[in-house]
């Protein structure tokens, strides 16, 4: 239930968010194209409409405990194709952010790891380590025990026909690299 | 139309446009192309061998590309007058000199290929523009397939099709194959309401039209099942409201909320990928026909016809009104009426409703020998004016005009155009032009007067 | 006179599309380009970068632009949507905005001139190579090859402004160009689930099955991609949708028809092998 009480200010949010992106949810019209043609929406406990009209009405509680943003690949399937030129798949990418900094655990949890521990690996090696990484993801999330055979089989066929990179690439100059990652904003407008 | 070409009172130009206006109310000069049709009206019978005979095809602008029509052709049955008309790039005889079967056939030798355009001049008191819309084209919504899936089609083509006399004698059919549609998807807002591609304003006419045709299709085909992807659903009309319900209960129509993202051709079928809001499920149908309802928009030479008859207009191309809620049907010429959709979509009641306005509006000029003018209007002292036509140039009624005086050239207002907005007087360097009533010793007289009798107050 | 072009891989190229960066090599040495690659490239930045701090990606973005700057590459070739996209967006940030644009040159180092200009491998083949450049080094025609081309979401990525949005055309272009028979499909650009495949192969999955049963209800013989994620996930998902159609990188299909060898075109990399079909079809 959405309870809007005295000196509630449900602007709020999306105020904070074009404040911080420069997309402005207001504009939301609630056609429902993005909904839609968005090919994760099967997998969503929102759909993406719901998304923007929950930002409008700054209900975070139901935004941040929300697996949608999440499973957002950024395809832009719906931002080509909104009437109002509303950038949803950066909207999405920002309420992982806000997420995040207003210490919302995420509720899909091998999600994040994913983007950790790639973030993690390019960090290390100035380029994603594949089979680093996804080793590293698995250990983190125990995401293969569950599926042991499936993965194993995968990884050997790969490995028979040499698409598997057994060594990490160092690039040289990783002290730039490390830069990027200290001094990267969160947002960008 | 037959009656209005019958009426005495009535001269029926078809087949001209105007070309150029001169004059103000009461006493307008228009100059009108009267197009070559390359027959003789005073000699054809209207027997319609000519067409018959005629061996170039060509897609049919009337019946929207769904069927055919010759190069000579009569744009629709119920036409007035009821002459053919050569379309000079596909006739074989115009392009190549080849040809001329229908001068051979015709039993009044009414076929005249030396033709040529006319140019004639009228002189009217009034003028009234009613020159339609025309429909958004959807090809620029690639994710419709528009253009390119033969199943997708546009709400007037489907029109057409409903008709008895159209092109599929009444039947819902599918383009690709002919075969009858059991699965009918329409799309609302197919270009309206959309600020990225389309245009931002509602069509107005589309959620109507839609329901119209859903009981129309299930009227036609009992074993059609007809769906509606809808945003919102605009039914504020005498019955509109019942009538959308009659359309869903009564003919069976599912209405979905929410705009259709993409839709997929896949051999014959349709397949639609939409989402309806309300119950938060993406929804998916296999259709054997998509229907677009498209956008009203002006026509294309609408800007164009603008400027010859002096009309303003807005971003789009709609003819603006001289007052959005008072003056509906005056523009900002006096004299000059607009009616219909040349103005903003409406449908058929609103139309009818203006154009009758705008025939009352001439009727009430006609009816007297003079004009009554408001007095405070511009004018301009031929012996201050410098000829220098600032305020010419500032006039958004088109009201002054220049004249030869004691071998100068000057301005001179004509009285019955002047809505004495001021422009004029305001852009006058010498001071030669002034609003009567309203000079600037009358304005600096009456705020003396203010501030003495508040001094005397204090 | 060999026309010299950068070149930023990608990282998957090192690894699970080592198939694709191998054959774009040997295909545009073959028609005159001679590639190099940015010295001491490093990753774009790819989703993760965007999703979990948006100058993440941009920032790692515009070293590459800077190596290659540096470099004196004036123009960077790239295959990977996600590498171009987000080497656009760097591109379009220091050009554009002037405060991000100090802040980089500050932290990072400053650009001489201009960036180099970043380029899809569509764009080049379409564009600059043309159809005579395509044509020239042709000596087998994919003839009778049904292909069905599958961009996924890479016309649509952020700042990218190439060919069709919602009908791109410019694989379809080249393949028609090598004589194969393009099949038109409206699910050609169509999202494949993408980086999902790892912590969602349930999700990926799907997709993937929906895309591969569409390609062979169209009577696709091969499918043909620019996207490592893309490839992966078509090709590694056939046993589930319950398919058996080749998946392959665009410069695999143009090496064949230029008689490139086997494995320099590394064609028994992809999990579903293409090459007795070409055996069959007289390709190889």
């Amino acid at each position: 239930m959405l309870r809007i009480a005295e000196g509630t200010r449900v602007r709020d949010l999306s105020e904070e968010l074009k404040e911080l992106t420069g997309e402005d949810v207001s504009k939301c019209i609630q056609c429902g194209k993005c909904s839609a043609g968005c090919a994760l929406s099967p997998f969503m406990d929102l759909l993406p409409h719901q998304v923007m009209k929950l930002v409008q009405l700054g209900h975070q509680q139901r935004l941040f405990t929300s697996s949608t943003p999440w499973l957002c690949v950024s395809c832009e399937a719906c931002t080509s194709r909104c009437p109002e030129s509303i950038d949803i798949a950066k909207v999405m990418d920002s309420l992982r952010k806000l997420c995040l900094e207003k210490g919302y655990p995420p509720k899909e949890k091998d999600l994040y790891a994913f983007n950790t521990t790639f973030l993690d690996s390019v960090r290390k090696h100035g380029r994603v380590y594949e089979l680093g990484f996804t080793m590293q993801f698995n250990l983190a999330t125990g995401k293969a025990l569950r599926h042991l055979g499936e993965t194993l089989s995968l990884a050997l066929s790969l490995w028979r026909r040499g698409r598997i990179g057994l060594v990490p690439h160092e690039v040289y100059d990783k002290g730039t690299v490390q830069k990027a990652f200290e001094t990267a904003e969160r947002f960008v407008k | 139309m037959t009656e209005s070409s019958q009426e005495p009172n009535i001269e029926l130009l078809t087949y001209s446009e105007v070309v150029e206006v001169r004059g103000f109310v009461g006493n307008f000069e228009v100059q009108i192309r009267k197009k070559p049709r390359y027959v003789d009206e005073s000699k054809c019978t209207g027997c319609g061998t000519c067409i018959e005979k005629c061996p170039s095809k060509v897609p049919s602008e009337f019946e929207l590309g769904l069927t055919v029509r010759r190069a000579i052709y009569v744009p629709f049955a119920q036409a007035v007058p009821n002459v053919p008309v050569i379309d000079p790039e596909h006739c074989r005889k115009l392009t190549q000199d080849k040809c001329g079967a229908c001068a051979k056939v015709c039993p009044t030798g009414a076929i005249d290929y030396e033709q040529q355009e006319e140019i004639i001049t009228r002189k009217v008191g009034a003028i009234v523009v009613a020159t339609g819309y025309s429909l958004f084209d959807p090809v620029l919504y690639g994710e419709y397939g528009a253009g390119r899936f033969k199943n997708v089609i546009t709400s007037l083509q489907l029109e057409r099709m409903l008709e008895s006399n159209g092109p599929t004698g009444g039947k819902v059919l599918r383009p690709s194959d002919g075969q009858e549609a059991k699965t009918i998807v329409f799309l609302q807002c197919v270009g309206s309401r959309d600020e990225q591609k389309g245009i931002p304003y509602c069509s107005k006419i589309c959620c109507m039209y839609t329901a119209k045709h859903c009981i129309l299709v299930k009227d036609h085909h009992p074993d059609a099942q007809c769906y509606v992807f809808y945003i919102d659903i605009r039914a504020g009309g005498k019955g509109y409201e019942e009538f959308v319900k009659k359309a869903q209960r009564e003919a069976g129509a599912v209405y979905l909320r929410g705009r259709v993202s993409k839709l997929y051709q896949v051999g014959d079928k349709v397949i639609v990928e939409g989402v309806d809001t309300l119950s938060g499920e993406k929804v998916e149908i296999e259709a054997d026909l998509v229907v677009l309802a498209v956008a009203m928009i002006p026509n294309p030479d609408a800007k164009e016809l603008a400027k010859v008859l002096n009309i303003p207009f807005d971003d789009y191309g709609f003819y603006t009104e001289a007052h959005p809620k008072l003056q509906p049907v005056e523009s900002a010429t006096r004299g000059l009426y607009i009616a219909g959709c040349c103005q903003f979509p409406r449908d058929i009641p609103d139309s009818v409703a203006s154009g009758s306005a705008a025939a009352a509006k001439v009727c009430n000029i006609f009816s007297r020998d003079e004009l009554v003018v408001e007095p405070r209007i511009s004018s301009i002292d031929p012996e201050e004016c410098t000829g220098c036509l600032a305020c010419l140039e500032v006039c958004p009624y088109g009201a002054i005009v220049t004249e030869e005086y004691q071998g100068r050239v000057i301005a001179k207002v004509i009285e019955t155009l002047c809505q004495g907005c001021g422009n004029c007087a305001a852009s006058c360097r010498t001071g030669a032009c002034t609003i009567r009533g309203f000079t600037e010793e009358q304005i600096l007289a009456q705020i003396e007067e203010v501030f003495e009798r508040r001094a005397k107050v204090a | 006179m060999r026309e010299r072009l950068g070149y930023y891989p990608g990282c998957s190229a090192e690894g699970t599309s080592k198939d694709f960066d191998a054959s774009l090599r040997e295909v545009l040495f073959r028609m005159g380009v001679s590639l190099q690659e940015i010295p001491d490239w490093n990753c774009c930045g790819a989703s993760p970068g965007h999703v979990l701090r948006e100058e993440l990606g941009a920032a790692l973005s515009y070293l590459n632009l800077l190596k290659a700057n540096r470099a004196a590459l004036g123009e960077v070739l790239v295959a990977c949507p996600s590498c171009y996209s987000n080497l656009l967006k760097a591109r379009h940030l220091c050009m554009e905005d002037p405060e991000i644009a100090l802040r980089w040159s500050e932290l990072y180092g400053a650009m001489e001139g201009d960036p180099p200009v970043v380029r899809h491998l569509l764009e080049y083949l379409v564009e600059q190579m043309g159809e005579k450049g395509i044509k020239a080094p042709l000596r087998r025609p994919l003839e009778g090859l049904k292909v069905v081309p599958y961009y996924g979401c890479l016309n649509r990525l952020p700042y990218v402004e190439m060919d069709d949005k919602e009908n791109p055309v410019f694989m379809d272009q080249v393949l028609s160009w090598l004589g194969a028979e393009v099949i038109d499909w409206s699910y050609k650009n169509n999202c494949c689930g993408a980086g999902l495949s790892v912590p969602r192969s349930e999700v990926t999955r799907e997709l993937a099955a929906r895309l591969l049963q569409a390609a062979r209800d169209h009577g696709a013989e091969v499918i043909s991609v620019v996207c490592p994620l893309c490839q992966f996930n078509l090709d590694s998902q056939q046993g589930y949708a319950g398919t058996d159609i080749p998946v392959l990188y665009l410069p695999q299909l143009i090496g064949v028809a230029f008689s490139l060898r086997e494995d320099d075109l590394c064609l028994s990399m992809p999990l579903v092998e293409p090459t007795s079909l070409f055996r069959a079809k007289g390709l190889l």
